[in-house]
Formats: structure tokens, sequence, C-alpha cells
């Protein structure tokens, strides 16, 4: 049974959305969710002098490396067989899993233990796995509770934010042997992944980990976790395998640092996490663990595409989800909505240029242009103009529905002819003071329109050409 | 299936770095060079103030010693009021002998070498560096820190020697001065117990590594 969901259903986000705003489990836990992740974020920002240098000490990073990309790959890659590791490319999702698969069956793997890695997510890498009868385990607890419930993540950072803790303790009471012990405390829940996932890490054939950061001079991994899941999922088994994408590589350890600084900051609110590790290669002669071999396999799937274009800047996206968690839209409708395993403002981007914006049309649409996104990426991502171009590629390549165009076209025509449009406003003026001040449009006909929005207009101020010429005629009067 | 890994990977490769190459390519030397970065600077004096100031946030415990030769006693302490049993993986025991070859470790802890493989509830390690920023300690795997004492047991504590205390991550990294080809495995810097938020946003410790994390922190008499 593949883990999640067989292909990308962007193309339904609309009634995704409608489904979502009608879920109350869905809001409840969204609800709960609201605010913990910003506050965190203000709290860690506060605490240290100057966020912004950090920032900027990131960005001067990331364009330096995204400048260099063919370069740093390079030498990552040379770095890599130096410590005794290999590393595989792919520019495609299926290629990355026929590789690990490859992998997979040389060694005879039977079971293999995942840490998190959105790259996987991206090629349904689990599914893939499964098909060849192999047996995966998710082992970051947020991603073993929607592997349980069959469902993708909704966050890249908290794939089971959208779940309350009583449709965990279900999940578990489903896969679990419980007999009559109960779990309704939080505490009682992460106790019970734990030792279930236990004997999972211990047995484990391979182990397959993500990495936030590819480290060019060194030939690493460095792998940022809370859990300790990814550490265990990189030592106990006798192969780690490492995905990764190609704009995640830096030049060396003090380019990592500076994005570091920022990363946990923004995304959990924590000055660092629990576990930040660096794997540099398979163990060494001496070493009384680790594995004997250490893949790192690189996936491209469009992102090489993004470079010299308007969307070069979102290779900088360094996945903390700081947008999603200050997203107007996100935190009402939740990443399912979204459709594909990138949800929120960054999600909103990334979908349409890694898949088909054909597909995914509504998805640049899905923004109320707030500018919040923008404003907390550390990396300093205009995803709003990014948006914004990709409705106007929307509009020029016909994907936007007739009637919009047509409007559209009927509104610029109108624009270019002054009397008519003074007209046409004054008009639009008239019909909507009616409207607020009739009451049988206002209590009957729109009614739940009225219920949730207000129209304040002013009766003497007339519109905004009204007033216009009216400034204008007093200034010309006040200068004769 | 079976494909060509070799052959697969070569042409991949080359499809990929094609596209990666710039259109301004020429304006850009062979070799980049990274432009310089700013550290946060920390004063030298009060290092070990800031580590446990920062290492406070982190839900860790901390003990002062003055001595490596208190370690053995300060273990059974710990482990008689947090441990479910008295087994301790450990591979430094030689060098705590080294600085007092009489050491002795009382009853009833027991002992055990090499990695860690889950029926141990305490690992004691020595860390390799301390880091003022963040409060974290630094364990670079080798014979005397096999990674997976860091993670599998229940509790982990571990001896800091305050003069391995360095101001910043980026220190840190100049210390341990690393070479492609010569690199340790693994390097955890730890900040804190294991901890997750992942149901309901409400921290918990004791994920899926160690519950607790309780430093031994050496500060040498004045
Ligand atoms: S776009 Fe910016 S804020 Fe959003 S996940 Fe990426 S780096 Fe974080």
């Amino acid at each position: 049974m593949p883990s999640t969901a067989p292909h990308n259903q962007a193309a339904f986000f609309r009634a995704k959305s409608s489904d979502a705003l009608l879920d109350d489990s869905l809001q409840a836990a969204l609800n709960h969710a609201k605010g913990g992740f910003i506050k965190k974020r203000a709290e860690a920002i506060a605490d240290v002098d100057s966020f912004e240098s950090y920032k900027q000490q990131a960005q001067l990073v990331k364009n330096h490396t995204i400048n260099n990309l063919d370069y740093y790959l390079h030498l990552f890659e040379q770095n890599v067989e130096k410590n005794g590791g290999q590393v595989h490319w792919a520019s495609t999702p299926e290629q990355l899993n026929n590789i690990i698969l490859h992998i997979c069956e040389r060694r005879d793997a039977k079971t293999v233990t995942k840490g998190k890695s959105m790259v996987s997510e991206e090629a349904y890498l689990n599914a893939s796995l499964e098909a060849a009868g192999i047996n995966v385990t998710e082992t970051d607890l947020g991603e073993y509770i929607i592997q349980l419930a069959k469902e993708p993540p909704s966050h890249i950072i908290a794939p089971a934010i959208h779940k309350t803790r009583q449709q965990v303790e279900a999940l578990f009471k489903e896969a679990h042997d419980l007999g009559d012990r109960q779990l309704d405390r939080i505490a009682e829940l992460v106790d019970e992944a734990r030792s279930q996932l236990r004997q999972k890490f211990l047995d484990a054939d391979v182990g397959i980990t993500g990495a936030n950061m590819l480290i060019a001079d060194t030939g690493s991994a460095m792998i940022v976790t809370n859990e300790g899941n990814g550490d265990l999922t990189a030592t106990l088994p006798k192969v780690h395998i490492i995905t990764a994408s190609i704009e995640k590589v830096v030049p060396d350890l003090e380019s990592a640092s500076a994005i570091l600084r920022v990363l946990a900051r923004s995304a959990t609110g924590q000055a660092i996490t629990s576990y930040t590790s660096l794997f540099s290669g398979p163990r060494n002669v001496d070493d009384l663990d680790g594995p004997d071999e250490f893949h790192v396999v690189i996936l491209d799937n469009q992102r090489s595409q993004m470079l010299n274009g308007p969307y070069e800047d979102m290779l900088k996206c360094i996945r903390c989800g700081a947008c999603l968690n200050h997203c107007p839209v996100y935190s009402t409708v939740g990443g399912h909505a979204y459709g594909w395993v990138y949800p929120g403002p960054m999600g909103a981007v990334l979908t349409p240029l890694m898949t088909s914006l054909k597909q995914s049309k509504d998805l640049p649409n899905a923004s109320t242009f707030c500018g919040r996104c923008e404003e907390v990426c550390p990396m300093g991502i205009p995803i709003p103009e990014m948006l914004r171009q990709l409705r106007n590629q929307e509009h020029k390549e016909h994907l936007t529905p007739l009637i919009s165009r047509l409007s559209l076209a009927a509104y610029m025509w109108l624009t270019r002819h002054h009397r008519l449009f003074h007209w046409a406003t004054k008009l639009t003026h008239w019909a909507i003071r009616n409207a607020t001040s009739n009451s049988i449009i206002k209590t009957r006909l729109l009614k739940h329109w009225f219920e949730a929005r207000e129209l304040p207009l002013d009766d003497e101020k007339g519109t905004f050409l009204t007033q216009y010429d009216k400034i204008i005629k007093s200034t010309v009067k006040g200068q004769q | 299936m079976s494909i060509n890994l070799k052959r697969f990977n070569r042409i991949n490769r080359k499809k990929i770095f094609n596209k990666l190459e710039r259109v301004d390519k020429g304006a850009v030397p062979a070799i980049p060079k990274r432009p310089p970065l700013l550290h946060p600077q920390y004063d030298i004096e009060s290092l070990t103030d800031i580590f446990l100031s920062k290492f406070s946030a982190s839900a860790a415990s901390f003990q002062s010693i003055d001595s490596l030769t208190l370690v053995p006693e300060l273990v059974l302490q710990y482990a008689e009021q947090h441990a479910s049993d008295m087994n301790v993986v450990t591979n430094i025991s030689e060098v705590l002998q080294k600085n007092e070859p009489s050491l002795l470790w009382p009853e009833p802890l027991t002992l055990h070498h090499g990695p860690a493989n889950g029926e141990q509830s305490i690992g004691l390690s020595y860390a390799d560096v301390g880091i003022a920023e963040t409060g974290s300690i630094v364990l670079i795997s080798s014979k005397k820190n096999p990674t997976s004492v860091n993670f599998l047991p229940d509790h982990h504590i571990v001896i800091l020697n305050e003069l391995d205390i360095v101001p910043n991550i980026e220190m840190m990294w100049k210390k341990l001065s690393l070479v492609a080809g010569s690199m340790p495995r693994a390097i955890n810097i730890i900040t804190g117990p294991s901890r997750t938020a992942d149901i309901e946003q409400t921290i918990q410790l004791g994920a899926h590594g160690p519950r607790s994390l309780h430093i031994l922190l050496l500060m040498e008499p004045a």
C-alpha cells in the first residue's frame, strides 16, 4: 500500500480547500497550531542582536553558491569520493527511485528506516520501495503518524500538524497491539512511538535520510533534527543513503554555519535544534559503529531549469517553513489542499515549476498578496512577485477561464476611455450604495456575503475619480 | 530490475551539469571565491558563562566537577535517580584512567564497552568541543565515541572540559581542522535531549534519542 498519494492533486485546490474549511478536526488542529510557530520564531529573533545581519550572511552564501552551482556540486562529488562514499545523479524522481532500489537490491535489503526527506516525497519513494517488497518505516514522529494514516505530509517541517491528538491515538490503537493501555496524554503517545520504532531502527538493513545541506569542501551531508531519528537511521543500518537536491550544496562549513543560524530560528524558533549532524562517509577502520556504504543521491527534478530565469531565487529556499506558518491561506486550508508535497507560499511557486502550471493553475492565485511570506523568509525570496509572474504566465498561456480574460480585456478597454470609465464607476458606486442601504439585498439576496464583509462607502465624497476631479479643480482655482 | 548504475549515473550527471552552466559564466572565475562572512563575537573571558546560559535553554542539566575522579560516583548517583537499570555503555574509561589509574567503578554499575545496542540505560561520553554561542557539545565518531552511544541509551552523560569551549560554531569547525579524505564519519552537535513537537505542537522530551542530557563540566580549580 503506497503511503502517499500516487499523483499530483494540485488541480483540485478549489475543491480541496472548500472541504478543508468544513473539516472540523482539521480546523481544530489548524487553530491549535496557529500562532505557535509565529510566536516562537518572533521570540528567537528578538533574542539575538541582529537577525537581519544573520539573514544577510546566509543570503550571501546562497547567492554565491547558486551562481556557482556546477563548481560546488562537482567539488562535493569529488570530496564524497575521497571520503569513500558515492554520489549518484538523478534528473527525474523516477531515476532517484531506480538508483535507490538498485542499491537496496544489491544489498538484499528487506527493511528500510527513513528519516525525514522532502526529496523522497517528491519521488513517492516509499511507494516504489514497497512495490518492490521492501518494508519502509518512517521514523520522524510526524512522518510516522502520516504513514499510518496513509497521507502525504501537510507541512514541510511538521508533517502531521493537521492531526489532533485524538486522531493520533486512534491511529496508534489501530496499528499497534495496545491491549487496554490508554494513550490519551501526548507523553504516552510519544513513548508509544519510541518503543515501537526502537526495534525498527536496530533491525533495518538500509537507512535513508534527507539532508539540509551538502558541504562541498568536506564532502559531507548536514542533517538537522530534534528527535535523533535521523542519527539513528544514519548510524545503525549497514547502508546509509542520503537523498538531496542540487540546490542543497554550500561551499564549506563556515557557509553552513551562517545558514544554521537562520534555519532553526525561522523554522521552530530554536537557536539550534537538538541535533545538528555531519555525515561524511562510511565507517572508518577503527569506528565501532556506522554503515559500511555511504551514498548520496542528488535529484534535479526541474530545478536546473529555474537557474538563469525569473524563478532562480526559489533555489535559495532552505525549507524552513516560515512562509507556511505566516500565510493566512495556508493556516486556513492546511497543507493538503495544495495537492502536492510542497504547500503554502513556497509550494505555490514550486509546484507549478516542478510539475505543471496547467495542472496547478489555482496555486499562484491562492494568495492574498499580503507579503508576509517574503517578510519572514530568511532568504528574502520575493514569493509574491513570483506568484504574480506565474499569474501573468497563466494569462498568457490562456490557462485562466475565458470569462476572466474577457472581463480583463473589457476592463482594459474601459480604462482607456476616460469618459466612459468615469460614468461606469459612478454607476457602480450608485449600485453598491443601493445594495448596502437596500435591506432586501443585504438581508436576503447577498445575506452570506454581507455577514462576513462590509462595504463602507462615503455618500458625500463619491467615486475616486469624482474626488480626484474636485481636488484638481480646487488646486487649479487656487493657483489662479 | 537491473540498471547499469555507473552508465546511468554518467548520463544523468552530464544532463544535469549541462543545464547548470551559467549563461553569464564568462564573468565567473574558474575557482570561485566565497565572499567573507561575519560571525557573532563573544567575550573569550566569559565563554563558560555564555555556554551555561545558552545551555540552560535546551532542557539539559549540568554539574561542575574539578576532577575526573568524581565521574564514577556521579554517574552512579545519576543512574540511581533517573535510570531504569545500572548498565552504562562507555569507551572512555581509559581516558579517565589515564588521569587516575586507580579509578574504580562503584557497584552496582555495570560497564559495557563498544557501540550501544539499546540494552544500556546510560551512555557516557567525553565531548571534543563545547560551543558557547549555542550551549552545545560536539562529539566526533571514533573508537572513543561511537555514535550509537549518543543516541540509543535513555540518558546521556557527557564530560566537557571548560577549556574546550569555543565561542561560536565557526571556531568549532576551525578547531577540528577537517579535511576531505580524512573526515570522521559522524560529527554530532548536540544541544539538549531528544525532543519532538509533532503532536499538537507540544514539546515532549525523549522522542527517539536520549530522554535526558547531563553535562559534567570539568572546571580547572582556580
Ligand atoms: S521560501 Fe523562504 S520562508 Fe519559505 S520555506 Fe523557503 S526559505 Fe523558508
